[in-house]
């Protein structure tokens, strides 16, 4: 095909693409992978048990309680450690989560499609702030929650996401875009936009567990971002596998390792260390409790939005440090790494010019310019939460490791 | 042939300034046209894949 035909067919899908909430699924119903025994899905490249960071390995925990495979946390890290569970990434089937990203058999799933391919992308039920299950928090008050969450909410959403008729996902992005959202680390308005359009079906179901449901999809700002994440990677997933094509369609991070997977280099991980995240800590932690950077939540710059687009987002300089100015040009240097702009995700402050979208990994090597990832800081311990939020870089290493793999490819086929 | 030298400090000069902006920066403040790329060196664990690049083009 050649590599300009092949990404430039690679940007026309990505822009094609739609991104529909239409449901909510159990997770061993739509994953057959899950229907193999004790298998949980995680953030990240491969990553086995023993190599797991501690925010990941208590999410596990967590997960292991929750399907009742263990009673206590001491026999969950036992079980993790036997060889008895496998681990996979969220990527390898259709799924994806932020942070620790767990994905266990039994849980809820919001299904997420892109109609316009016949995609369906699936990611659980965000839990909102403090301790989760997403930071490695596995206490007992985490379990109940996870209990109510994916039963008697996701009752709630089953019979409400299908009365509204679904929801445009996408559309909902692109307004929040324009209201100061990046889509990554600020989810404010979105959160409130998916509120907003959800309630009066949640109402129309009635009940208590409907009130709980509302009030928990209003108590955090960040409640979208599973929603956000889904839909990039129901957007981009149509464009990976397209031979001679050298744009990246996932960066993830597995708390222990950077990987990227290119579309036209099939399904291999690129890895690097995961970087450590340069930012703001909340009063009384510091980068001596930080974990690497971790989760599947950089789908969002493979789509040209969080660190891309931050040049929408003025106030996330609050949260991450920097200014107003240094976030524009943030996205400014963007533009040079990437194959062209979106035509529906417009920045205001830049007459309304669409964000960077594609990178290529060619573009990378060649300017040396890393691209830049705006996202949260967890502690180091599992269960702590969120200590921070701040930037980071995908690893120049991953993309010289995919250069010297498409040019060994390209010598391989002369 | 010998090509004549020429007194650069005599008639007007443009200045491309490649990734130096100090440089770039001090030029400008004494009224040199600079004209300024934005280019770094390659870093190290990308140099081999730099010089692959060649092959990744139609």
């Amino acid at each position: 095909m050649g590599i300009h035909s092949a990404n430039t067919e690679a940007v026309t899908r990505i822009k094609r693409g739609t991104a529909r909430l239409t449901g909510i699924r159990i997770a061993k119903d739509v994953v057959p992978a899950l229907q193999q025994g004790k298998v949980l899905l995680h953030a990240g490249p491969p990553v086995p048990w023993n190599n797991m960071c501690g925010t990941m390995q208590g999410a596990m925990i967590g997960a292991m309680l929750f399907e009742g495979w263990a009673t206590t946390p001491a026999d969950a890290e036992a079980l993790g450690a036997s060889g008895d569970v496998a681990f996979s990434p969220c990527h390898h089937h259709r799924c994806i989560g932020p942070m620790a990203g767990i994905v266990s058999p039994s849980m809820a799933m919001y299904v997420t499609t892109n109609e316009t391919f016949g995609v369906d992308v699936y990611t659980t039920l965000n839990m909102g702030l403090g301790k989760v299950l997403r930071m490695g928090a596995y206490g007992p008050e985490i379990i109940e929650k996870l209990r109510w969450m994916n039963s008697g909410m996701a009752e709630i959403l089953e019979k409400a996401i299908p009365a509204c008729g679904g929801l445009d996902i996408k559309q909902l992005m692109i307004q929040a875009l324009q209201m100061g959202d990046e889509l990554h680390n600020r989810n404010k308005a979105a959160s409130s936009l998916f509120l907003r359009s959800l309630a009066p079906f949640i109402a129309g179901v009635g009940g208590p567990d409907a009130v709980k449901t509302l009030a928990h999809l209003g108590s955090s700002d960040g409640m979208f971002l599973n929603n956000a994440m889904a839909a990039c990677k129901a957007m981009i997933d149509p464009a990976h596998g397209i031979p001679d094509c050298t744009l990246v369609t996932a960066f993830s991070r597995n708390g222990v390792e950077f990987g990227i997977r290119v579309s036209g280099l099939g399904d291999h991980w690129f890895t690097a260390p995961s970087p450590f995240v340069k930012g703001v800590y909340f009063p009384g932690y510091g980068p001596q409790d930080a974990n690497r950077d971790i989760g599947d939540s950089a789908i969002t710059e493979t789509c040209g939005l969080g660190a891309f687009a931050m040049a929408a987002a003025p106030a996330i300089t609050q949260l991450v440090g920097g200014t107003p100015k240094s976030a524009t040009e943030i996205t400014l240097r963007m533009y040079e790494i990437t194959e062209t702009e979106s035509d529906v995700f417009r920045i205001p402050s830049l007459d309304f010019r669409g964000v960077p979208l594609g990178v290529d990994i060619r573009k990378v090597i060649e300017t040396g310019l890393e691209p830049e990832i705006d996202t949260g800081i967890s502690h180091k311990q599992a269960g702590v939460g969120q200590i921070g939020a701040g930037l980071t870089v995908a690893p120049m290493a991953c993309f010289a490791q995919a250069v010297e793999a498409f040019a060994a490819l390209r010598g391989a086929a002369q | 042939m010998d090509t004549p030298s020429q007194d650069i400090t005599s008639s007007p000069l443009t200045v491309v300034a490649l990734g130096v902006d100090m440089f770039a920066d001090a030029l400008a403040e004494q009224g040199v046209t600079v004209i300024r790329v934005d280019w770094r060196p390659p870093a190290e664990e990308a140099e081999r894949a730099y010089d692959l690049l060649p092959l990744l083009e139609d």
